[in-house]
């Protein structure tokens, strides 16, 4: 079980550092292509000796339809589960000229104003309410930031979003910052209140990790992790759903086997030791043998997004209970 | 080109495209607008300096001429000026749209130069999202790869490129140089290396060639090199006066007035062809059947209208002229194709029927693409080759009439 529990720890590190991969090769981005290429061929050679239970060459993205259906099993999951959390809510979009047609999504989800605590002085949002010009506010100015350095913590209100993206195919995370009176938190502050593993990486990947783009519904700036990565992800962790199936109540599976070669290697990394805090993902030792690969797949798709959650939501400080998945089994 | 029979269309011969490729695609890159950029006043510390003129690349982003414009206005510009933006009749301009694509989308009718006011100061953070370091590039990166998943179900290809590349492409794609662009580009496309028709190879190919590709649960394309879906984002804008006339029209005070989304058009089933199929896809509730029509004269004014590009247009550059000729070329082949017997007469007239359908439908808006009103018969796949920006995006600008409330039947949904 601890080995397993170190594996699935890995397991989340390696999608973030997936989700981070920067348009920059590196060197340890090489030897993760290398072992995920490994993964993929192993896997296709144990897949190639069972027979009638392949389940095809599904590719890790989601149609409109089928986003919509696992965002309101998320929806009715989570408040079954989590009455005392905020709520994660379905928006219907306001019908316009290009979302008439019926293959395209109709909404998304929405988690609204959660609180987060953050150590952080807010300088730089007080500082903009003022004119760099104005030389009459500079002992008010100065006031501010005395009384900022006295430590308080300050509370920010985060949104969090979840769009279908048209082009991959994939659920994707926006998410916005305010101050409690309203005014919207900056890059640095955003930054500044990842979790410390997160920070690092979107250090390195900027551009490739968590940017800010153009809410693909309300057409304002939203910070956003970036999607490319997340349909191999979920390809992946398919697999080796898949291969539960295969085992009757064999809890760990080859393919976690083979992460755990790579957390051999990925313990160099430094961000390692901030993932090691974090809450386990605790996962069920039943297995449901299924009948046919139809059957599991629609079975999959509809926990889509509740798996997708458990690595994309960490990612960002967003804290996903492990009741959800025990349950949801 | 004759207008209400049921005409039978076939592609164009690959040899033509080879010609009609290299020509439009140059017009393409070189393709530019003249900007007359003012100071905004409150960013004027001494006395008022001249506007300054430019020629801006269509397929470029505003933010890449801060350069130059910090340049002209060096005397007058406040010494805490801040991040560059621009604004058009008030309208903060989104850095990331392409700089033509703006153009066409918010300027209704004719005017050059292209009357712009720069800011040093007071960004707009709540419209516009931050555009430091070297934003521009990384927007144009990672288009490039959405363009790419779009296209073949992954990103490998971008993401193994090289770091020589790197530079490299993101120097072309400013500097405008097509061939330099070219000879990276095609490193970039899995089994791609003849340069061949990919729409044509993906259409004729049997299921049997890739089993893998056929698979039910393989939506996002495949690694085999043939393009499943086209990589499109379209601009929709809404006027209160007749098309006919858009001078009359309202400025756009606010993005909420626009929609613009990306929509991928998917090619499996071969039932999009033409410009007029993935319009149908796109905003199926701009188009009506003839027969409602009621006025003669209308249906006869709309014809008229996208037979013949407007004569403002034409002297934006040799864009329009280039590409309108590839336009009529491509539609005279098609019809002298009717009446030759080639291999893939067959293949084409079994794709004809479902496509047949919409020639009933009349196009009640404006499509603009790359400044020019492309017909609407013109192959999707060649726009695809040749009409679209660095990034493998095709624009679509459509600028649509304001239903009246006094027709509720034709209300949109």
């Amino acid at each position: 079980m601890d080995k397993l529990i170190a594996a699935v720890d890995h397991l989340v590190f390696l999608i973030s550092v997936c989700f981070a991969r920067s348009w920059d090769f590196t060197s340890w981005a090489d030897e993760l292509s290398n072992l995920l290429g490994n993964i993929s061929i192993r896997f296709w050679e144990n897949c190639s000796s069972i027979r009638c239970m392949a389940p095809g060459t599904w590719d890790g993205t989601l149609t409109a339809e089928e986003f919509e259906r696992a965002a309101l099993h998320l929806v009715s999951t989570w408040e079954r589960c989590c009455p005392d959390l905020p709520q994660w809510t379905w928006q219907t979009s306001t019908k316009t000229v290009l979302s008439s047609t019926s293959d395209h999504a109709c909404g998304y989800l929405v988690l609204q104003d959660v609180r987060v605590s953050s150590d952080q002085k807010d300088d730089m949002e007080k500082l903009d309410a003022y004119d760099d010009d104005d030389d009459g506010d500079d002992v008010e100015d100065h006031a501010t930031m005395y009384v900022g350095s006295l430590g308080v913590n300050e509370q920010h209100l985060y949104t969090y979003h979840v769009v279908y993206n048209e082009s991959y195919r994939v659920p994707m995370l926006f998410l916005q910052g305010r101050l409690q009176d309203g005014r919207p938190l900056q890059w640095d502050s955003v930054l500044r209140d990842l979790p410390v593993g997160s920070q690092h990486v979107s250090d390195q990947s900027r551009w490739t990790f968590l940017t800010q783009e153009d809410h693909p519904l309300l057409h304002r700036p939203w910070f956003a992790l970036h999607p490319c990565g997340t349909s191999e992800i979920m390809r992946l962790v398919f697999s080796d759903f898949f291969l539960q199936g295969k085992k009757d109540n064999v809890f760990v599976s080859e393919q976690l086997e083979e992460l755990s070669d790579i957390s051999a290697v990925l313990e160099k990394q430094d961000t390692c030791e901030s993932l090691s805090g974090r809450e386990k993902i605790t996962i069920s030792d039943r297995s449901v043998k299924w009948d046919n690969s139809e059957e599991r797949l629609a079975s999959w798709i509809e926990k889509y997004i509740l798996t997708w959650m458990s690595f994309a939501c960490p990612a960002v400080g967003v804290a996903i209970p492990s009741r959800l998945y025990i349950e949801s089994k | 080109m004759v207008r209400g029979g049921k005409e039978r269309r076939k592609k164009v011969e690959e040899v033509d495209f080879g010609v009609i490729t290299g020509e439009a695609r140059k017009q393409v890159w070189s393709g530019a607008v003249p900007l007359q950029l003012h100071l905004h006043p409150s960013e004027i510390t001494a006395s008022p300096a001249p506007p300054f003129l430019i020629l801006a690349p269509r397929n470029g982003y505003l933010p890449l001429l801060e350069t130059d414009i910090r340049h002209h206005f060096a005397r007058v510009i406040p010494s805490n000026s801040d991040s560059i933006w621009f604004d058009y009749q008030g309208l903060p301009l989104k850095w990331h749209i392409p700089t033509g694509v703006l153009y066409d989308l918010l300027v209704a009718e004719f005017e050059r130069p292209w009357n712009l006011t720069v800011h040093f100061r007071a960004y707009p953070t709540e419209v516009l999202t931050l555009c430091e370091d070297e934003a521009v590039k990384w927007n144009f990166v990672n288009a490039l790869k959405e363009a790419s998943y779009v296209m073949y179900g992954n990103t490998k290809s971008i993401m193994n490129m090289s770091q020589l590349d790197q530079v490299e492409l993101w120097r072309c794609v400013i500097k405008g140089e097509l061939e330099g662009y070219d000879r990276i580009a095609a490193r970039l496309r899995p089994g791609f290396g003849g340069g061949g028709n990919w729409v044509r190879d993906f259409l004729l190919s049997s299921p049997s060639d890739d089993g893998v590709s056929s698979g039910p649960l393989l939506r996002a394309g495949s690694d085999s090199g043939r393009p499943s879906r086209v990589p499109v984002r379209v601009y929709v804008r809404t006027v209160d006066c007749d098309l006919d006339d858009l001078l009359d029209a309202a400025p756009v005070l606010s993005w909420d007035e626009v929609v613009y989304t990306t929509r991928p058009i998917d090619l499996r089933g071969g039932n999009i062809l033409t410009v007029r199929d993935a319009l149908l896809k796109m905003v199926p509730h701009l188009f009506s059947p003839t027969e409602a029509m009621e006025k003669p004269s209308t249906v006869s004014k709309e014809s008229s209208q996208f037979e013949r590009p407007k004569p403002e247009l034409e002297t934006e550059g040799t864009i329009d002229e280039g590409v309108v000729q590839a336009s009529t070329d491509a539609s005279t082949k098609a019809v002298e194709d009717v009446t030759s017997s080639s291999p893939t007469e067959t293949v084409g007239a079994g794709r004809v029927s479902p496509v047949a359908e919409s020639d009933e439908l009349e196009f009640e808006g404006i499509i603009r693409i790359q400044g020019i009103e492309p017909s609407l018969d013109l192959p999707l796949e060649w726009v695809a080759r040749n009409l679209c920006g660095p990034e493998n995006f095709i624009h679509f600008i459509v600028i649509s009439r304001r239903l009246a409330p006094q027709l509720p039947s034709r209300a949109i949904d």
